[in-house]
């Protein structure tokens, strides 16, 4: 097998609450990302995924264990590990335009090679004619394709998505699925893609790792085997309800255990049936 | 508004107790540490001085004239500008720091791209309110002390029973406020294009 591009190694991370005792978020967390494809971190709210990709991306280094990026630990905020973030995080003062050539600028790239890159990404996730448009100007999806566009353009290495179509409306999120599938077919970008929704993942995802609940761990991981290329009429196929229900029996275990300590610690458990079946 | 008693130690604590989020951002407490712990003292002992009080000082050094007028406004409304400036500063989203940091964004570049166009919504709010502070300090300033200005003006007109001069001097002043303040909404829909929905 082929160098892993993204591995976390015996990872743990421990965050102090307060003057009591540290919560460990994450606890012996072990994972090969392979090169090139489409690998969805799947688990409850609080089980730590999003701590994992905060690692990957370096905003935040492990309280034990290594995260490398083609064996490289990664020590500091991480260009070539991209973010998606679920809430945007466009610049409100910069247009599309803008916006999607701050990558390449920060790159040093001259202006008219910019204006070329923007336009293609812009291109690709079909926003011409909004090129002149602020990010409040737009709809929900419209800035989450920016955001994309902004993050291709940068041209990472990886692109770590944490929940990116959670805020968006059922319809457009299927919409999104689909353009997302069709960039990476397109860009054969590795990604790892963060989601509490099992069909988002079954419909995206090459493989799909199962967290446990807190602290997170990996608790199985499942190659996808759904035909590709997929669209999301493959919620119909017969197999995708089998593996939804397979991945389900191991969900809802972590569920209930999650929500069992979460009574006992005697604080809401809102969070722990946030897994969407 | 900035205009509650405490606000001197409350308003402007910029390093040592400023979340641990922002501590990543060299550039800024680097920059600001030393600046907030030479400036806070001065601030603290300052701030509580209305504009008037500087007038007996400022004749003392300066006499009367414009360099005193100048002095009064200045002193008057110098604390706003950095109080704005320093919460808007601090006010900037950490999410959008980290999104630039994340695209290879260097400390400068953070600080040129994001600090500063994140800031300067709240800049401009200071500037806005200075203004009209500036404006009653000047014309306090002419009123007590000067010999000419539309303060010295209206304050003469008074000693001489001119109500009509009074009261044009105070039309005037109310003009001028009108037109400056038009000036700044326009200064502030050019600096800030990307707040023109809002507006419209």
């Amino acid at each position: 097998m082929p160098e892993p591009i993204l591995s976390a190694r015996a990872v743990a991370k421990r965050f102090p609450v307060g003057r009591g005792p540290e919560l460990t978020a994450i606890e012996g967390f072990s994972l090969d990302v392979r090169e090139g494809e489409l690998l969805c971190l799947l688990g409850a709210s609080g089980c730590g995924k999003s701590t994992m990709l905060n690692l990957f991306a370096g905003f935040t280094q492990p309280s034990a264990g290594a995260v490398m990026l083609r064996g490289q630990p990664i020590t500091r905020i991480e260009p070539r590990c991209g973010m998606v973030f679920q809430s945007y995080a466009l610049f409100p003062w910069k247009t599309v335009q803008a916006n999607v050539e701050f990558g390449p600028k920060m790159r040093g790239v001259g202006r008219a090679e910019r204006r070329q890159i923007a336009a293609r990404y812009i291109d690709l996730v079909k926003l011409i004619g909004f090129e002149d448009h602020y990010p409040a100007e737009l709809s929900g999806g419209m800035q989450q394709r920016v955001t994309l566009a902004r993050i291709l353009a940068a041209d990472p290495e990886v692109l770590l998505m944490d929940e990116p179509f959670a805020a968006l409306d059922a319809m457009t999120r299927q919409v999104m699925q689909e353009e997302l599938l069709r960039l990476h077919a397109e860009s054969r970008k590795t990604i790892v893609f963060i989601t509490h929704s099992i069909d988002e993942a079954l419909i995206l995802a090459d493989r799909i790792v199962v967290m446990s609940a807190r602290p997170g761990r990996v608790k199985t991981v499942l190659d996808n085997n759904l035909p590709t290329p997929r669209r999301v009429a493959v919620q119909l196929l017969p197999e995708f309800a089998r593996l939804k229900a397979e991945i389900w029996a191991h969900v809802e275990e972590e569920v209930r255990r999650h929500d069992e300590a979460s009574r006992r610690r005697g604080s809401p458990t809102r969070e722990a049936s946030d897994v969407q079946a | 508004m900035v205009t509650t008693g405490d606000t001197a130690s409350t308003t402007i604590p910029l390093a040592p107790d400023t979340p641990r989020r922002r501590r990543p951002l060299g550039i800024v407490m680097g920059v600001w540490w030393p600046a907030k712990a030479l400036v806070d003292p001065f601030v603290s002992l300052l701030r509580p001085l209305p504009s008037i009080t500087w007038i007996p000082l400022t004749i003392l050094w300066l006499g009367i004239g414009e360099p005193q007028k100048t002095a009064i406004v200045f002193l008057g409304s110098w604390i706003y500008i950095l109080i704005y400036t320093v919460e808007s500063t601090r006010r900037v989203d950490p999410l959008l720091i980290r999104a630039a940091r994340n695209l290879g964004a260097s400390d400068l570049a953070v600080m040129r791209e994001v600090i500063l166009p994140g800031a300067l919504p709240g800049i401009l709010t200071g500037l806005k309110v200075t203004l009209a502070i500036s404006w009653s300090c000047v014309l306090t300033a002419e009123m007590v002390a000067a010999q000419n200005g539309l303060g010295a003006l209206i304050w003469q007109a008074k000693d001489w029973g001119n109500l009509a001069l009074v009261l044009v001097g105070m039309v005037c002043i109310s003009i001028t406020v009108l037109i400056a303040d038009r000036l700044a909404n326009l200064a502030e829909r050019l600096l800030l294009p990307w707040e023109r929905h809002r507006r419209a």
